[in-house]
């Protein structure tokens, strides 16, 4: 095969974490890969390289604090879920979580022994050394010295489909703006979601998508879904949904990463820009909570929440990037960051006349520390707020992922649109089909699941092209 | 890092010294640029660095004005030739630097031995002094208690040093060794093998001077030794390996990717490197001519290297070693008491 080679085995769209394990498959499989990044090099992975663990069925060892089964591993996908799932590409994805860490370790990377604060995951999460970009920097050095060809600033244009149903060539355009045609006998599409594109959120959520903060790559703009929906993709997943959380309204437009999390909310309470409160922040335990307050702060009056706290429970959650605002009085605490000081003031002491002390606090678990005839309802580790210093957190919803892309069948085909038959040899993986079984709700971990099973499987299922 | 939520100055002078510099975190960090929020883990923990040396020195100044400029080396490197040269020249005949000294013992007709120890003792004690001093007050402001030091923590801390664990990227991580990042994204195992050369290569210099005194003052046996007698042999092996590893230290860092390099540490950095690699070679041409008439001057400069080396060891890039090695002491300390509340 020489460098300037158009033809391929197998050609993949995109470079972060579902892209490389398809392309390691199958160049392992002894094909010859094209991987299309469309970043320049110092910008490659896509989400990815802000990642940090993985959710798999594992046993107890020296990574894995216990045992978590399939069994369960469902139950917790049903629940965030509310039950909608594609229950085969579920169930594949959760049983083939199994041989996720030998197959990771088989590539090159490394586990990280359990550590405290991240969220109580590791027990059903595994950590890698050095994070995402590590995982990412690890795959691309094992991609290149196994032959996969990489080109970045590669962005496809076009992909085109024979009338047999069949993919025939991609259009893929330079940094300076040259295209080339590329060939192959299998496609895999792993181009992440259409999180970036604020003009494509605004179509659905209008101008509140302008108040997104976007978490990840700025360029997962979701051009290749759109030319996918263009040629007869079937789509699946609703265009509101997404993996959002609680960040800080501070942070950078783009790739904040996770650096931006807050998890201040559940040790004090949460209100609106009109200081209203408007959920039960004690509802569950953090990691079980924490991925629906991007949705919630989104529908909320210019997508602004806010978190207050007092100086009792301000150490119970990690340190967050920027420092909190911080006052004396509630009074001083409002006009901090705007907000009106007589309503916050009779927010917090209509909540503090609600507490009830019916336990003990214990951030570890559901504590019982309740209101009383609050609407909201505070469930647990509710506490007064009326111990100086005082602390504030502005919160924006921070987009991770979104959740609408294409309907695959458990063989990672894309199904068309028009008859719901399986496109020939046009597979899918990653965020672009994570839709199919995350209809709503996240679990920590989870895409990296996602991305790894259907990448290895698209790249095993497009080796067997010819 | 992970066992702390709060960082003040002890913790973080604590973390910058623990911190090997293989700059893995740099590679792995997707805060770094491009990114717009610059994080650059590494350069940041060898600023720190650099303030904690000279936090910890005693006086500060001299290790301030010696990290300053590469200038401030150069002068103190000439000062300290300069003067080992006037001394020689004023304590003795200055012709006997221009003949060869042949007979046993004659040797000491450079430098009478009794100024040699009597030097060498007295800026020997100044430095483990001020070292020892320092150490401790660096153990307790990282937050240990003196009491808690055990047998246990020291020997497996010097084992981590001499076995060199810290160079093997994420050391304290089982199944990790991936080494250093100097070059690129692909880590190689060069530093270790080049500061591992310096490291034996010093101490085996250590032990050649140590046998010869040995062999002067407990076996009456006066110098020149043997190409084959023990002094010589570790003084041979110890040199060779402290000229190749310093050199190729050099070589490696002017290829070096300089984006995770705190410039500053970089000056302290090639001084040390340099005064070593100066020590070095000065030593083996001293061996090389040593029974001819060279002997006198070459032997000077080589004193005057060795005492740049011994007198800017409080102020200079030598201090890396007491601060790490406090540092692993309260880590394997730390270890312990937090596998006791597991």
């Amino acid at each position: 095969m020489d460098a300037n080679s158009t033809h391929y085995d197998v050609i993949v769209v995109g470079g972060g974490n579902a892209g490389l394990c398809a392309a390691l498959t199958a160049s392992d499989n002894k094909k010859n890969v094209l991987l299309l990044e469309r970043t320049p090099e110092n910008w490659r992975g896509g989400n990815s390289k802000y990642t940090r663990d993985i959710r798999c069925c594992q046993e107890k060892d020296e990574f894995a604090t216990g045992v978590y089964e399939e069994e369960e591993f469902l139950d917790d996908l049903l629940r965030v879920t509310g039950g909608k799932t594609n229950m085969d590409l579920a169930k594949t994805t959760i049983h083939e979580s199994h041989s996720l860490p030998k197959w990771m370790e088989d590539h090159g990377v490394t586990w990280q022994k359990p550590l405290k604060g991240t969220l109580h995951l590791s027990r059903t999460n595994r950590f890698f050394i050095g994070g995402g970009k590590a995982l990412i920097n690890t795959y691309y050095e094992r991609a290149r010295k196994s032959g996969v060809k990489i080109l970045y600033n590669a962005a496809v244009e076009d992909i085109v489909i024979g009338e047999d149903g069949s993919f025939k060539n991609t259009l893929v355009s330079n940094s300076s703006g040259m295209k080339t045609e590329y060939f192959a006998d299998a496609l895999v599409i792993a181009a992440g979601g259409f999180e970036a594109n604020i003009e494509w959120h605004r179509k659905y959520w209008n101008s509140a998508a302008d108040n997104f903060i976007i978490r990840g790559s700025r360029f997962n703009d979701g051009s290749v879904l759109k030319i996918l929906i263009e040629r007869g993709c079937r789509i699946a997943g609703d265009p509101k949904q997404f993996h959002a959380i609680a960040v800080d309204a501070r942070s950078p437009k783009f790739e904040g990463g996770i650096i931006t999390r807050i998890d201040s909310l559940p040790f004090g309470i949460v209100v609106n820009k009109s200081c209203k409160r408007f959920y039960d922040e004690g509802e569950d335990l953090w990691p079980k909570r924490y991925a629906i307050w991007g949705k919630l702060i989104a529908e909320q009056p210019d997508q602004l929440a806010y978190s207050v706290l007092d100086s009792k429970t301000i150490g119970n959650f990690l340190p967050t990037m920027y420092p909190p605002y911080q006052a004396n009085s509630i009074h001083e605490l409002a006009r901090s960051v705007g907000l009106d000081s007589s309503s916050l003031e009779r927010t917090v002491k209509g909540y503090n006349e609600h507490v009830v002390d019916a336990g003990k606090f214990d951030p570890g678990v559901l504590d019982g520390c309740s209101t009383h005839g609050l609407d909201p309802p505070k469930s647990h580790w509710a506490l007064r707020i009326d111990t100086p210093p005082f602390y504030i957190y502005a919160l924006r919803p921070g987009i991770t992922f979104t959740y609408m892309g294409v309907t695959v069948d458990s063989s990672t085909h894309i199904l068309q649109a028009a008859d719901g038959r399986p496109f020939d040899n046009i597979y899918a993986a990653g965020e672009i089909m994570a839709g199919n079984i995350l209809t709503k709700g996240y679990l920590a971990g989870f895409g990296l699941t996602i991305g790894t099973v259907f990448g290895r499987k698209s790249g095993e299922v497009a080796s067997r092209r010819n | 890092m992970e066992r702390r939520t709060n960082f003040g100055k002890g913790d973080l002078f604590y973390l910058a010294n623990i911190c090997h510099d293989c700059k893995a975190c740099y590679y792995a960090c997707p805060y770094t640029e491009p990114n717009e929020l610059k994080i650059n883990i590494p350069e940041v923990l060898s600023e720190l660095r650099l303030e904690s040396y000279k936090e910890y020195s005693t006086p500060r100044r001299l290790a301030s004005f010696f990290g300053r400029h590469r200038r401030n080396f150069l002068v103190t490197a000439l000062a300290s030739l300069l003067a080992t040269v006037l001394f020689s020249l004023l304590i003795g005949n200055p012709q006997r630097l221009f003949s060869p000294h042949l007979e046993l013992g004659s040797f000491y007709d450079i430098f009478p031995y009794v100024v040699i120890i009597g030097v060498g003792f007295g800026i020997g004690l100044y430095v483990v002094a001020n070292y020892l001093f320092n150490m401790i007050r660096f153990y307790k402001d990282i937050g240990g208690k003196l009491r808690q030091i055990s047998i246990g923590a020291i020997l497996r801390a010097a084992s981590d040093a001499f076995l060199h664990s810290g160079f093997k990227g994420g050391w304290h991580i089982k199944g990790n060794k991936s080494g250093c990042y100097h070059e690129n994204q692909d880590p190689s195992s060069g530093f270790l093998t080049l500061h591992a050369l310096i490291f034996y290569g010093f101490i085996s210099a250590m032990v050649s001077t140590t046998l010869a005194a040995m062999y002067q003052d407990w076996f009456g046996i006066l110098p020149p030794y043997p190409v084959l007698s023990l002094p010589a042999l570790f003084g041979i092996a110890g040199g060779i390996c402290m000229i190749v590893g310093t050199l190729a230290i050099i070589a490696i860092r002017r290829k070096e990717d300089k984006r995770p390099v705190f410039k500053n540490m970089t000056t302290l950095d090639y001084a040390f490197l340099l005064t070593l690699a100066s020590v070095s070679i000065t030593g083996f041409l001293t061996l090389i001519l040593r029974s001819t008439s060279a002997m006198g001057v070459v032997f000077t400069i080589h004193l005057g290297f060795v005492l740049l080396l011994f007198v800017t060891a409080p102020y200079g890039k030598f201090v890396h070693f007491t601060y790490r090695y406090i540092a692993l002491i309260f880590t394997r300390i730390e270890e312990a008491q937090q596998s006791k509340l597991d």
